[in-house]
C-alpha cells in the first residue's frame, strides 16, 4: 500500500479499463477518479492498460514516479 | 416542465453527453433515442476480444447498468429511431410514429458500416458495427476456416488479428498501397503490412475485388489483377457512412452535420457529436467528418457543456489506439499536415516512435509498444497547438 494513483483528467477519455481492472481503486463516469488506495500491482496494471496513459503512479513515501 | 434534452442516438457520444449533463447538475429530463434494442454499449471490443469470445456478453459491453439510467433519470427509448426533425417546433419524429419535443437536441445517430453492392444477397458476408455483426463474424471464426477481409482500416486489421489468434487463415485485400497509407503515409503503412505478414496473413495491396464465384454466397473473389482468393467468410471493412437520412428534409447537411468545436450546429439548440458530426477542427482549419472513439466521447461531453453554458475546457489532441497481435499502437495528431517524419528506434522493429513534423513543428506522433511515451507526446503536440493559436 505504498503507491498512489493520479489521474490526468484532460488526458482521460473514460475508456473504463482502470475500473474494469481495479474497481476498488478507480471509478469512471465521464472521467476517471481515484476512490481509494489498493494493491500496488493492481494500480500499476491499470495504469499500464490505460489507452490514453492518463494514470500516473507514484511512491507515496518518496514521491518517486513509478509509471509512466 | 421543460422537455429537456433529447439525444438522437444510443452510442458513445450520446452516452457521454447524458453523463456530462448529469455531472454538470442538469435536472431536467434527458431522453436517449437508441436505434438498437440494446442499452448504449461500447463498440471497440467488437473487433477485438468479442471475436475471441472474451468479455463478449452484452452486460460487459454496456456502458452502464439499468440501475444507472434509473438513478440518473436518463430515459432510454430502445429500438426506436429518429426519422425527422422539425426544428421550428423543436420536435423530433420517431420511427414508432410518436414525437418528442426538446429544449436541446443532440444529433448523435452515428454511422453504419458501408457494404459492397457486389456482395448483395450473399449469406457469408458481414460488416462489423453492432453486437449482432460481431456474433455472426465470431461464429465464422472456426479453426481452419478461411476469412477474407476487404479493407485494411482498423476494423479490418483488428479482425484479422483476432481471426489469426482463432486459427483462421486470413487474407486482406486493400485498395491502397499499404494499410492506413492515407493516414500515415506508405512507409509507415508498410510497417502494418509486415506485421500482418509476419503472423501469416496474406495481403493483396493496390487491389480490389471485381467479381465473385458462388451461388447465394461467396466461394471465391476475383481481383483486378486477375488473381483469385477462395474463402469461407467475407468481412467488409470499408468504412462507415453517417446515419443521417432522417435529416434529408431539414436544413442540416445529411452527409455530416457541421458543428463548431463545441458541437453547435447552424440551428439554434441543435448540437451534433460523434460519427454523424463534421466537427470543426481548429488544428486542421476545417470541418472533419468521421472521428474516432475518443473524439466522439469528448464531443458528446463538450456538447453537454455548451447546453449547460459551462466552459468545456481546452480541446484535446485527436488520438486513437489499437491492439494488433498483442502490440499496442497509439497515434496522436494529424499526420496529414506533415512534411517530414523522424524516427526514434528502428521503424522495422516492434518498438519505435515516429514524429511527424511540418516546418519543423511536431503535428503527429505514432507510438508502437511505447505507451509510456504518450504523456510526453501529448505535451509536445499541445505545445505546437498552443503556438499555432497564440
Amino acid at each position: 500500500m505504498s503507491y498512489e494513483a493520479h489521474i490526468d483528467a484532460s488526458a482521460c477519455a473514460a475508456h473504463g479499463d482502470c475500473e474494469a481492472i481495479a474497481p476498488e481503486i478507480f471509478r469512471v463516469d465521464d472521467v476517471a477518479v481515484v476512490i481509494a488506495v489498493g494493491p500496488d500491482e493492481l494500480m500499476l496494471e491499470a495504469a499500464r492498460t490505460c489507452p490514453t496513459v492518463a494514470i500516473r503512479v507514484t511512491d507515496q513515501a518518496t514521491g518517486e514516479q513509478i509509471f509512466p | 416542465m421543460s422537455p429537456g434534452v433529447v439525444i438522437a442516438g444510443g452510442g458513445l457520444a450520446g452516452q457521454r453527453c447524458a453523463e456530462a449533463l448529469r455531472r454538470g447538475g442538469y435536472e431536467k429530463p434527458v431522453r436517449m433515442v437508441c436505434g438498437e434494442s440494446h442499452r448504449p454499449y461500447d463498440r471497440p471490443p467488437l473487433s477485438k476480444e468479442v471475436l475471441l469470445a472474451r468479455g463478449s456478453d452484452e452486460e460487459t459491453l454496456c456502458f452502464r447498468s439499468t440501475e444507472w439510467y434509473e438513478q440518473n433519470a436518463v430515459e432510454l427509448l430502445l429500438g426506436v429511431q429518429a426519422c425527422g426533425l422539425d426544428d421550428r417546433e423543436k420536435n423530433l419524429h420517431l420511427s414508432d410514429g410518436s414525437n418528442v419535443s426538446y429544449e436541446h437536441l443532440l444529433i448523435a445517430t452515428g454511422g453504419r458500416a458501408r457494404g459492397l453492392a457486389l456482395f448483395k444477397g450473399c449469406a457469408n458476408v458481414t460488416t462489423l458495427r453492432t453486437i449482432e455483426d460481431a456474433r455472426r463474424l465470431r461464429a465464422a471464426l472456426v479453426p481452419g476456416a478461411r476469412l477474407l477481409v476487404i479493407g485494411a482500416g482498423f476494423i479490418g486489421q483488428e479482425a484479422a488479428s483476432a481471426a489469426c489468434q482463432a486459427g483462421v487463415t486470413t487474407t486482406i485485400v486493400e485498395a491502397a498501397p499499404a494499410p492506413l497509407a492515407t493516414v500515415l503515409g506508405a512507409e509507415l503503412g508498410g510497417w502494418f503490412s509486415e506485421l500482418h505478414r509476419s503472423h501469416g496473413v496474406e495481403l493483396f495491396l493496390d487491389e480490389r475485388v471485381v467479381g465473385l464465384q458462388g451461388q447465394g454466397q461467396v466461394d471465391a473473389v476475383r481481383l483486378a489483377s486477375g488473381q483469385s482468393v477462395e474463402c469461407d467468410h467475407v468481412l467488409v471493412g470499408v468504412g462507415i457512412e453517417p446515419n443521417l437520412g432522417w435529416l434529408d428534409e431539414s436544413e442540416l447537411d445529411p452527409s455530416g452535420v457541421r458543428t463548431d468545436a463545441d458541437g453547435r450546429t447552424d440551428l439554434p439548440n441543435v448540437y451534433a457529436a460523434g460519427d454523424a458530426a463534421a466537427t470543426f477542427d481548429p488544428l486542421l482549419g476545417r470541418h472533419n467528418l468521421g472521428c474516432h472513439w475518443e473524439a466522439a466521447g469528448r464531443q458528446g461531453a463538450r456538447s453537454a457543456s455548451a447546453m449547460l453554458g459551462l466552459d468545456p475546457g481546452p480541446l484535446a489532441i485527436s488520438s486513437f489506439w489499437s491492439d494488433l497481435y498483442g502490440t499496442r499502437v497509439q497515434y496522436l495528431g494529424h499526420a496529414s499536415l506533415a512534411d517530414d517524419v523522424g524516427f526514434d528506434g528502428d521503424p522495422n522493429s516492434r518498438d519505435f516512435s515516429a514524429t511527424f513534423t511540418r516546418d519543423g513543428q511536431p503535428v503527429a506522433v505514432l507510438l508502437v509498444a511505447r505507451p509510456h511515451m504518450l504523456p510526453e507526446a501529448r505535451a509536445l503536440l499541445t505545445a505546437t497547438t498552443e503556438r499555432i493559436f497564440s
